[in-house]
């Protein structure tokens, strides 16, 4: 669905996009993960035609050039900032817009009515958009981008500076979009979000990917191994035969594959008061790429 | 051409939610064309507040008391009678425009046989000095008839005549032979004189020597109210009013990102662009068109060839939105472009004669303001309002403001495209 070889962008000397390359295949949710200033929306605009590449290429379903309309067409956008006339209505923004896109009469009030639903804003659908909070305006943004059913969306940083609830709303807006069968390109600099959202993942960093896969691909290419932590009953018999470091009561030990060794102890006669497992996230993915924590 | 009346009208129901600006579009303009209206002088009656002059008289004669009782009479001056230092004063404080001294001797010069030129000392308020012709106007007059009225009175002009007999007489620098003629002549008109019916001799004299009868030079006839000298400018004023507006929500599409989201919608720079001058142009011919049935209903505005003004309406506002379309794109923040804005709208407004009459100004400005568009369009505008210009007449105005006009988009464009949203 989109196609994206070795894009290139600098701003005089800052390379902000540097080779990225990557496919998307239809109805993928696609992330792109890093930290402030890697190039996610720098990205984006390329891929929008909103920005001029300095070399390579991105074709959105076979087609190249993205800075024609008819190719852009297909594309939604919900840009990281909320993008929208505050001293209009909600609906009023979406009919706009809709309108833009050529859509009229029924069709779109039609669609009006479905993005509002969509958004959870239909009893706020005729309140000026100064008026909504910051998670309802992140959320009307979003069905802004989706008014003309376009086969493949670019989120930017979608739930950027939005509270717990308006983000666990959006996330849920964005697996019914999945569901719809949507081609998703989502940015953001919340591994938990790419981990729960994403089928795969980039890991951008400098304008460069230095690693695409499967979240669980990626955890297991390099995210190292769990982390057990068990607070144990009584002293063990046999301390040496344990697996890590025993430091009075408490285990500490590393391990591929966490459960089937708690099971192997247990089963040994040990007895956990409690038990704790880390599982290797993103990340852990992004320190052993970069040497740095995501966000610092 | 669907997305560009779309763009348009959201941004005519924007200004029609932004009630300060609203006031700039149509309020301010209404104002100015009333105060300015206001200060010309409602109904052609007497259009300035009496100049406030202060009198010296250094002579303090008969002629000279009489010649202030001229100047009392007349309503274009408020004359107040002090010593010099405190008339020097006044001006020097703003509270007089003026002050003019009678000088010492005034009757021994400007008697009908004065033979020096009086010399009135006059001290302006540099502020004021537009004035000072009116001052000049006023005195002259008033010297004019006193003097004139001299020659028609028998008695006064035999007694001058003695007088300057008396002066040729003892006067040893006059050649005898030439003492000697004027004597005679002196001689004869006192006998003409004391001859004369008192009555003839007064209307001889009496009379002024030339006046002028004012009349505006209009095709249909008679001048209305002052307020169509100044509806014009009010309606300039609205225009620029409109382009401060729309340059600065042009500049809001970017600063707020949705110039971005209309890029990506897909709409190309110059439609954005278009859009914004659609909606300039309309909030600027319905600024115009309420000014015009709001002069002609209340302030008796005539409005001579409601097509002509149609037209003028229309190659103004084109002209404005079109510079609204260069100037939005001036600047990156909303204050840059109000400012250059600001700036860029007072020095055409100031050359094109919206602030004050182009005959104000000096005469390298008069010369400037023939290339100014406001200039052509309150010609345009008076043209079809007052002036009863043919088409032929108005052609030139019309085609000088529809060419700033695309020049302006042509400028924005070119701008805006180069630039990556
Ligand atoms: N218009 C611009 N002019 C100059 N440099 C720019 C411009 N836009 C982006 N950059 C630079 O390009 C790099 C990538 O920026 P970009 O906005 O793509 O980052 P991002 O990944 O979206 O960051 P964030 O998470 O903060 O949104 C940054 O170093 C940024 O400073
Ligand atoms: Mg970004």
């Amino acid at each position: 669905m989109i196609l994206v070889k070795d894009l290139r962008k600098s701003y005089g000397a800052r390379a902000a996009v540097a080779g990225v390359s990557f496919e998307i295949k239809p109805g993928e949710t696609f992330g792109l993960l890093g930290p402030n200033g890697a190039g996610k929306s720098t990205t984006i605009h390329l891929l929008g035609g909103l920005l001029r590449a300095d070399s390579g290429s991105v074709a959105i379903a076979g087609q190249a050039d993205p800075s024609r309309a008819e190719v852009r067409r297909r594309l939604g956008l919900a840009p990281q900032a909320v993008a929208l006339y505050e001293d209009l209505s909600g609906a009023e923004n979406l009919a706009f817009f809709g309108k833009l896109y050529g859509l009229g009469g029924a069709r779109l009030r039609e669609r009006v009515t479905w993005a509002l639903e969509f958004a959870g804003l239909s009893d706020r659908a005729h309140d000026r958009l100064r008026t909504y909070s910051g998670g309802m305006q992140r959320r009307i943004n979003l069905a802004c981008a989706l008014i003309h059913e376009p086969a493949a969306v670019l989120l930017d940083e979608p739930t950027a500076g939005v509270d717990p609830q308006s983000r666990n709303h959006l996330f849920e807006n964005i697996e019914a979009l999945k569901k719809l069968g949507l081609t998703i390109l989502y940015t953001t600099h919340y591994m938990e979000e790419a981990q729960r959202l994403c089928d795969r993942v980039a890991i951008l960093d400098q304008g460069k990917i230095l690693a695409l896969d499967t979240v669980d691909g990626l955890i297991a290419k390099h995210g190292g191994q769990a982390q057990v932590t068990a607070e144990l009953e009584r002293a063990p018999a046999d301390a040496a035969a344990l697996p890590g470091k025993l430091d009075g009561l408490t285990l500490r030990f590393a391990s591929e594959r966490p459960l089937e060794d708690v099971a192997r102890l247990a089963q040994s006669g040990l007895a956990f008061r409690t038990l704790h497992v880390d599982r290797p996230d993103l990340e852990q993915v992004f320190l052993a790429l970069t040497g740095r924590r995501l966000r610092d | 051409m669907r997305a560009i009346v779309t763009m348009a009208l959201k941004d005519l129901r924007l200004l029609a939610r932004d009630r300060f600006g609203l006031f700039w579009v149509f309020g301010f303009p209404l104002l100015l064309a009333v105060l300015f209206g206001a200060m010309f002088g409602g109904e052609g009656g007497r259009p300035l507040k009496a100049l406030p002059v202060a009198l010296v008289d250094l002579d303090n004669t008969k002629l000279s008391r009489e010649l202030l009782a001229r100047l009392k009479a007349s309503d274009a001056l408020e004359l107040e009678l002090l010593d010099k230092n405190a008339a020097r004063e006044a001006v020097r404080l703003g509270r007089k425009a003026a002050y003019v001294a009678i000088p010492n001797g005034f009757e021994m010069q400007a008697g009908v046989f004065g033979n020096e030129t009086v010399v009135f000392e006059c001290g302006i308020d540099p502020s004021r000095r537009a004035e000072a012709g009116l001052l000049r106007g006023v005195l002259m007059e008033a010297l004019g008839k006193l003097l004139s009225e001299q020659m028609g009175d028998r008695d006064k002009l035999r007694s001058a005549a003695q007088g300057a007999e008396m002066g040729v007489r003892f006067n040893d620098k006059l050649p005898p032979e030439q003492r000697e003629k004027i004597k005679t002549f002196l001689a004869q008109l006192d006998a003409f004189l004391a001859d004369v019916d008192p009555q003839v001799l007064k209307q001889g004299a009496g009379t002024e020597a030339a006046r002028l009868k004012e009349e505006p030079v209009l095709r249909g006839g008679s001048a209305g109210s002052s307020f169509e000298i100044t509806f014009p400018s009010g309606m300039i004023w609205g225009l620029i009013g409109c382009v401060a507006t729309f340059a600065v929500s042009l500049v809001r599409e970017r600063t707020s990102r949705t110039l971005q989201r209309l890029r990506f919608a897909p709409v190309s720079s110059s439609q954005v662009l278009a859009g914004k001058a659609l909606a300039c142009l309309l909030a600027g011919l319905a600024t115009l068109a309420g000014l015009a049935v709001l002069g002609a209903l209340c302030f008796k505005v005539r409005v001579e060839n409601p097509g002509a003004l149609a037209l003028a309406f229309l190659a103004c506002g084109v002209c404005f939105a079109g510079l609204m379309a260069g100037i939005g794109t001036l600047g990156r923040t909303e204050q840059s472009t109000a400012g250059a804005g600001w700036a860029i709208l007072m020095v055409l407004a100031m050359f094109g004669g919206a602030m004050m009459p182009v005959y104000f100004m000096p005469a390298w400005m008069q010369a400037a303001s023939n290339v100014s568009p406001v200039r052509w369009g309150i010609l345009a505008l008076e043209g079809a309002l007052w002036r009863g210009f043919s088409l032929q007449e108005l052609a030139l105005p019309l085609a000088g403001l529809v060419a700033v006009g695309a020049a302006g988009f042509a400028f924005g464009a070119a701008r805006l495209a180069r630039e990556e949203p």
